[in-house]
């Protein structure tokens, strides 16, 4: 086992446990005078540094803080984005569902439009009548679509700019990944 | 540093002045630590805790508790630490330091020599931890003054666990090799 081998595994464990009972390590330590060294100077660091003088800061800290907090606003729970603009997208979109249902209802026709079911197949006109009436089903439902549309990309917009917000008030919390 | 009670939180999340108050009691010597170790400088350290402990007051009903609230603190001290330790790289190269933490040592061995010994030996560790890259002094800190345990400092800086160890494994590495090679350090060891 070289030294720096020796060196890196004491390195890689503070509480010196795991090292204990390798053999090998051990003979090593024991004919080498700089790997002892290099041990006894782990240990004196480990000792001193685990023995973690804790420096008081100054008295005028506290205070300090508790009289700046009154001054500060503080973050709100669930409604970073403003009260009004929720109610608004809120009737938007009930609004847009209930327009777009009525819309449906209103535009609704028979099938076939003119005419019975057995005059429809006898009648050598029938898809071209089939057509006709698609087109006009197609633009009745365009009509009752767009407002329900409209009231769901409002609601997401909405929601994902709230959800953004907050992620935002969330994330001061972690202001940037620290440099590795 | 001990997780402060979910009720003390709470409290503190509602807007309880009183409590906020034992919360900073609690936790500040802690932080000023960390923020000290992590600056070097006494000013910056203080200035950086308050504006750590104002974040909290602010950040608080936006904790959602999806960790514990000390790895929180920490990392929060940690983020603006560096982003400090950025500002106050650009603006003047730091000073010499430790009289303060020495001083604190100063009482835990009794005889005088013993004294003099321990504090030497503590000013030169510290003043080699102090020598290391931030990312080294930041996992030794954690590790031995904070007793944050592998995955605490993974948590807080955001690393994987095996790159933590990897950390301390280096940073004592290079402390003990410069350690062992200082002239008369046989003398204090």
């Amino acid at each position: 086992m070289s030294c720096e081998r020796v060196r890196w595994l004491l390195s890689l464990d503070p509480t010196g446990a795991e090292l204990a009972h390798d053999a090998a390590l051990c003979a090593h330590l024991d004919r080498c005078d700089r790997c002892r060294a290099f041990a006894r100077a782990l240990a004196a660091i480990d000792s001193t540094l685990a023995a973690r003088p804790l420096a008081e800061p100054r008295p005028d800290l506290a205070p300090a803080v508790l009289a700046a907090i009154q001054q500060r606003p503080r973050a709100t729970i669930g409604q970073p984005f403003p009260r009004p603009f929720l109610v608004l997208a809120a009737t938007l979109t009930l609004f847009a569902l209930v327009s777009g249902a009525l819309l449906l209802h209103v535009s609704a026709t028979a099938w076939p439009p003119s005419a019975g079911p057995a005059e429809l197949w006898l009648n050598p006109s029938w898809p071209a009548s089939a057509s006709a009436w698609l087109s006009v089903e197609a633009e009745h439902a365009a009509e009752a679509i767009l407002p329900i549309v409209i009231g769901l990309v409002i609601t997401v917009v909405a929601a994902a700019a709230g959800f953004r917000v907050s992620d935002r008030h969330e994330a001061a919390g972690q202001p940037a990944r620290p440099r590795r | 540093m001990q997780e402060p009670s979910a009720y003390l939180l709470a409290c503190c999340r509602q807007g309880d002045t009183q409590s906020f108050a034992q919360l900073v009691a609690s936790v500040q010597t802690y932080i000023y630590n960390l923020a000290y170790r992590l600056l070097r400088d006494e000013d910056e350290a203080h200035d950086l805790v308050q504006d750590v402990l104002l974040r909290v007051w602010q950040m608080l009903p936006t904790f959602r508790g999806e960790s514990r609230f000390t790895t929180w603190l920490y990392r929060l001290v940690v983020n603006l630490g560096l982003n400090r330790l950025a500002y106050v790289r650009r603006r003047a190269s730091l000073g010499p330091t430790d009289e303060r933490l020495a001083a604190a040592a100063t009482g835990l061995a009794a005889d005088p020599q013993e004294i003099h010994d321990a504090t030497e030996l503590r000013q030169m560790v510290w003043r080699e931890v102090d020598a290391l890259p931030d990312k080294y002094r930041l996992v030794i800190t954690l590790y031995y003054q904070q007793e944050c345990s592998y995955q605490e400092i993974a948590d807080i800086l955001q690393l994987p666990i095996n790159t933590v160890k990897t950390h301390l494994a280096r940073a004592r590495h290079a402390l003990a090799s410069r350690l062992a090679n200082i002239e008369g350090v046989d003398d204090v060891l």
